[in-house]
């Protein structure tokens, strides 16, 4: 649990550990709609807002701004639109496993960059290691399942 | 490697991408990402703390040809955490600037500090208003409970 929250209190914190040990056991009971929605809404809000905010929303981005870019122009425009150009000097002689690795690493220094420069020293390893793992999840699933990435059908897109 | 990964080759990867955007467009790619962060601090809060539970790291960890149940379950955890992703995304959605933004698949505006700004901003409030309701859920888990579809939590 972090400190910097502007929501936390010792209140909360204490409430969010018994929320947690009830998360655990609904998860053990086979129970997994109750603990996913106790450890959403008791836990997620509880952590430090500021560093987190900027961290998830930088890899977020970065991986965004990635995927727009090579669905329209390849990976390798991707790349550079991620940030990082100098990685594709070495893409032509990449081995495949090489090149999506080579990609989820572009947009992590380019998001790891961004929130040194917006001077975000403060670790939040509850959010910010989630963050990337959800970066390179999403690359990876997008890049390997395409539409079927998502479980159900995004409404109102054409 | 993120999980469920298959190496795709170059083009098989850009041709993924092009129909994931097609198909889902800058709302699917937001759900998606916000799906696998709720999933991901989901796991590791399950897994925090989790001795009283002997074999809980074994449910969240077995190995993906491991036994079915426990694939299942991995995989009911990541349909629950996309309803809280498209709940997210769709309180983020009333936010004029992200709404425009998502409606007109505007990736690139996602660099736009404006655009930033309100995202963050909107999500702190959109995580303290489920903050608020979290006794709806804590202690009642055996209970009908209101589901992350339903927009009057």
């Amino acid at each position: 649990m972090g400190t910097a929250t502007t929501t936390s209190s010792p209140a909360d914190e204490a409430g969010y550990t018994e929320a947690k040990q009830q998360a655990h056991s609904a998860f053990a009971d086979d129970n997994v709609q109750a603990a996913v929605n106790i450890a959403v809404t008791a836990g997620l809000a509880v952590q430090p807002n500021g560093p987190a905010k900027v961290t998830t929303y930088s890899y977020m981005k970065h991986a965004g701004i990635f995927a727009n870019a090579t669905a329209e122009d390849g990976i390798e425009k991707g790349v550079k639109a991620a940030g990082q150009s100098y990685l594709t000097t070495e893409f032509g002689g990449m081995a495949s496993e090489q090149m999506v690795d080579g990609s989820q690493r572009a947009v992590q220094r380019a998001a790891e960059s961004e929130v040194v420069q917006r001077g975000v020293d403060e670790a939040n390893k509850n959010l910010d290691m989630p963050s990337e793992g959800a970066m390179k999840d999403t690359l990876g699933a997008v890049m390997s399942n395409g539409a079927d990435a998502l479980i159900e059908e995004t409404e109102n897109h054409e | 490697m993120s999980e469920e990964f298959v190496p795709p080759d170059d083009e098989e990867a850009k041709e993924n991408i092009e129909e994931f955007v097609e198909e889902h467009g800058l709302e699917g790619f937001l759900i998606l990402y916000n799906r696998q962060l709720i999933y991901r601090f989901v796991k590791q809060e399950l897994l925090s703390g989790s001795e009283e539970i002997d074999d809980l790291g074994e449910q969240m960890y077995f190995g993906e040809d491991g036994d079915d149940a426990l694939h299942d379950k991995r995989q009911e955890l990541k349909r629950h955490s996309e309803k809280w992703a498209r709940r997210l995304v769709r309180q983020l959605k009333q936010e004029e600037t992200i709404g425009g933004v998502i409606e007109a698949d505007e990736f690139e505006r996602l660099d736009d500090e404006v655009v930033q700004n309100k995202w963050e901003e909107a999500f702190h409030r959109t995580l303290e208003e489920w903050h608020e309701k979290a006794d709806l859920y804590v202690e009642k888990e055996q209970q009908t409970l209101p589901s992350a579809d339903q927009d009057e939590l």
